[in-house]
């Protein structure tokens, strides 16, 4: 049963990637506002359910880490670094950043068990490939591109004692493409990737 | 009691159905980045998912 709580952690991670449907609700009106009230929520909730579990001890995830017992869970990280890119960071660059640190650090975890080098190489290219799909209708999709796989590599590579890789994998690329977007001017932004579902009147 | 073991085929339907969603802005509107991160999406999603799946049929047959 170990076994199964290490692939259903990797489940849970790439799950992730679903908050990006954020971008299917419209920006404005009522429910502009009720999108941001409930990320903001979720987070809250989050944090306070870590910090009763911490400070209880009571409950234990059959999925958590060891380490982890101790310190606040990754999913804090992940749920604070989603928060901040659907909120602060416009969703052509939020949507490759949630993706690809939802899918990326569960292919790496597994791909390093063969091969150290091997799960670098993978993690470049999926990165690349995910970025690139978002990026595609910028006349620099491959330099953005490029640099993100890179900066999210290097994040996934860097481990610190007090930020977890959950939320460096999310928001270095970010800053970065923000960066290059500021350097570059407006022509750099693709279109946008995801248009609402509804329209509010 | 753990629950949140319950919360497994969530896991696995939440990105499975923002995919569609993708998949069907990409026919609706003809964007190919949805389509091309969908494609992406389920096949990490399900890849993982046969592996849980396994691992976790592994694990009742030893018991």
């Amino acid at each position: 049963m170990k076994e199964f709580g290490h692939w259903y952690r990797r489940v849970a991670h790439i799950s992730a990637s679903s908050f990006v449907s954020y971008y299917l609700l419209p920006d404005d009106g009522w429910i502009g506002i009720l999108k941001k009230v409930v990320v903001f929520s979720l987070l809250l909730a989050c944090l306070i359910f870590d910090l009763v579990r911490l400070k209880g001890r009571g409950y234990r995830f059959f999925c958590l880490r060891g380490y982890e017992e101790d310190r606040v869970g990754s999913y804090v990280y992940f749920g604070i670094g989603t928060a901040i890119l659907l909120l602060l960071f416009p969703q052509q660059i939020a949507i490759p950043c949630i993706i690809s640190a939802s899918l990326v650090d569960p292919v790496v975890g597994d791909v390093r068990r063969f091969s150290r080098n091997l799960s670098y190489i993978v993690a470049f290219a999926l990165s690349f490939l995910i970025f690139y799909s978002a990026w595609l209708t910028s006349p620099y999709a491959i330099l953005v591109s490029l640099i993100s796989a890179t900066v999210l590599v290097l994040s996934e590579l860097k481990k610190f004692r007090y930020i977890d890789d959950d939320l460096l994998m999310q928001i270095a690329p970010a800053i970065v493409m923000l960066l290059l977007y500021i350097i570059l001017g407006e022509g750099v932004m693709p279109r946008k990737l995801i248009l609402p579902l509804v329209e509010v009147k | 009691m753990n629950l949140e073991k319950y919360l497994f085929p969530l896991f696995v339907i939440a990105p499975l159905l923002t995919s569609i969603a993708l998949i069907k802005e990409y026919i609706e509107y003809g964007l190919i980045e949805d389509l091309l991160l969908s494609v992406t999406i389920i096949v990490v999603t399900l890849i993982f998912f046969v592996l849980s799946i396994r691992s976790f049929l592994a694990g009742k047959g030893r018991a």
